[in-house]
């Protein structure tokens, strides 16, 4: 096949193509031609691409019309938004599986992951999501490394946890969704729990202390639940619970979890079983409280945090010293009184000997 | 001087030292010795070339990295994205020229050149939503809305722990 071929716009609308192209793919010779090249090493899809527009330009030849013409005004075309050619070239499924869609993706893989080594885990999780090639990129196992590096860049992260991916760690420390329901700009993160979760499903996806007591076996007695189960202690709001007392909501998915091996050991009275079922809980849950105080203070020290919005409490301690300021005013009447006399009677003596001396 | 030929077959003229930051020619020089072959570079176009020279004649003379100082050099790398101001200017092509000289950087193994392509995607990318990288790249989105969902719980790979 020959390497290049006398295109111009009016063949890609032929084809039913937008004839969107990308300046430096189309090349202007002396003789005002256009050049549509093919990428050395290129593949298939460019093939096939090459052959359906060949096949239109010669149906153009056969009605007869002059190709050169076409050439001549396609030249004043080249402005057109430069995007990938390709990218609005193909949209079928097959295009799609060849990957010859996304430019980004025709890069080797170790130039990518060089690329993909700059970013921070939120850009690397926004990359993930935008298709599936990319995801299936990111999501390999051997592009671990990667997510471990841009974890590792951020300031003073916590190292990822052994019991989540790295992917789910990225997740849980910069996306800002509550992770039941997907509101977003969700702040609070239970990271015992490893959920971010909204105000909302904070009664929906967990039990209180007394439920979870409820629920446990009868024959066993756990003295503290908040040892074994991942809790999270929600934060006191502004009326209602007293903020010295914040009991502790436990996640219900794990805690069905837990229980359902509970109730299995109950089930066959096996004691060793038991014991080192304690055991081993207590090991995860003391493993998930240190990382878990880690990663609140990088949350409160060191993560980004936006600007703070003025919030009402914002609002009412300004109330509150505004108030104050006017009570000290009113106590102090006497003195300010003074003060402003002197210090009237001190401009007033300042202004006539000014106008005295001039 | 050497002859470099490129796949359209221009043939382009350059001192030693100049092509010598790329690591492929260097180590074809040495194998082949002095000669007045031309060197065949299948892989990259005349105007990737010239680009390409232009960033090895401007970096002329700088130390080349080298292999073993590479891992310290690494950590304090990868943490910056600045580009030099000449790198910068010098990097900003249209897209696709942008992704032809990372491919032929790749391929000449010249390692800062590859760096400063790499940040410069890089840079494009960052700060911006799926949505925005899907502009920026002309990537279509072949998500379901009930992959969406799904892809938003993040635990693919959970199972295989």
């Amino acid at each position: 096949m020959a390497t290049h071929h006398y295109l111009d716009a009016r063949l890609y609308h032929q084809a039913g193509l937008h004839h969107q192209r990308n300046r430096s793919r189309v090349w202007s010779y002396p003789d005002d031609h256009l050049f549509f090249r093919t990428r050395p090493g290129s593949s298939g899809g460019s093939m096939l691409m090459h052959m359906r527009l060949q096949s239109v330009s010669r149906a153009l030849l056969d009605d007869g019309r002059d190709s050169m013409y076409y050439l001549g005004t396609g030249a004043n075309d080249t402005s057109n938004n430069g995007q990938s050619l390709l990218g609005s070239l193909v949209g079928g499924k097959e295009a799609r599986s060849n990957g010859r869609l996304e430019l980004i993706v025709t890069m080797p893989e170790d130039v990518l992951y060089e690329i993909f080594s700059h970013l921070h885990p939120l850009d690397l999780l926004h990359l993930s999501r935008t298709s599936w090639g990319l995801r299936r990129l990111l999501l390999a196992r051997h592009a671990r490394g990667v997510w471990r590096a841009a974890l590792s860049s951020v300031r003073a992260l916590p190292p990822c946890p052994n019991d989540l991916t790295e992917v789910a760690y990225a997740s849980l420390a910069f996306d800002n969704w509550c992770h039941f329901c997907f509101e977003l700009e969700v702040e609070q993160i239970s990271w015992i729990c490893r959920v971010r979760c909204c105000e909302n499903c904070l009664k929906a996806e967990f039990i209180s202390e007394a439920e979870l007591e409820f629920r446990i076996p009868e024959d066993l007695f756990i003295e503290r639940p908040d040892s074994i189960f991942p809790y999270l202690s929600p934060r006191p709001t502004r009326r209602g619970t007293k903020s010295g007392n914040r009991v502790p909501l436990y996640l219900t998915s794990t805690a069905n979890e837990y229980l359902q091996e509970l109730d299995d050991i109950v089930f066959n009275k096996d004691d060793k079983a038991l014991s080192q079922w304690s055991e081993r809980k207590r090991d995860i849950q003391a493993e998930k409280l240190t990382h878990a105080a880690l990663c609140e203070y990088w949350a409160t020290h060191w993560a980004y945090r936006a600007p703070p919005r003025p919030s009402p409490s914002c609002k009412s301690e300004l109330g509150i010293v505004s108030a104050l300021l006017v009570l000290l005013a009113f106590m102090w009447r006497e003195t300010l009184a003074r003060l402003y006399v002197g210090v009237g009677a001190a401009v007033v003596a300042i202004t006539v000997s000014a106008a005295s001396e001039k | 001087m050497v002859l470099l030929v490129t796949s359209d077959n221009e043939q382009f003229n350059a001192d030693k030292d100049v092509v010598e930051r790329s690591v492929l020619i260097k180590n074809m020089l040495e194998d082949v010795g002095e000669s007045d072959q031309p060197i065949p570079l299948p892989n990259v176009s005349s105007s990737v070339l010239k680009k390409v020279l232009e960033y090895c004649e401007h970096h002329r003379g700088e130390p080349l990295p080298s292999a073993d100082a590479d891992q310290s050099q690494d950590e304090t790398r990868k943490r910056t994205t600045d580009i030099s101001e000449w790198d910068q200017k010098f990097i900003t092509v249209d897209q696709e020229m942008l992704f032809e000289i990372i491919l032929a950087a790749n391929y000449l193994d010249i390692k800062s050149l590859l760096d400063v392509g790499c940040k410069t995607v890089a840079n494009m990318i960052k700060g911006k939503t799926p949505e925005e990288i899907r502009k920026l790249f002309n990537i279509v989105n072949d998500f379901t809305p009930e992959e969406e969902a799904q892809i938003k719980k993040e635990n693919e790979w959970a199972e295989d722990r």
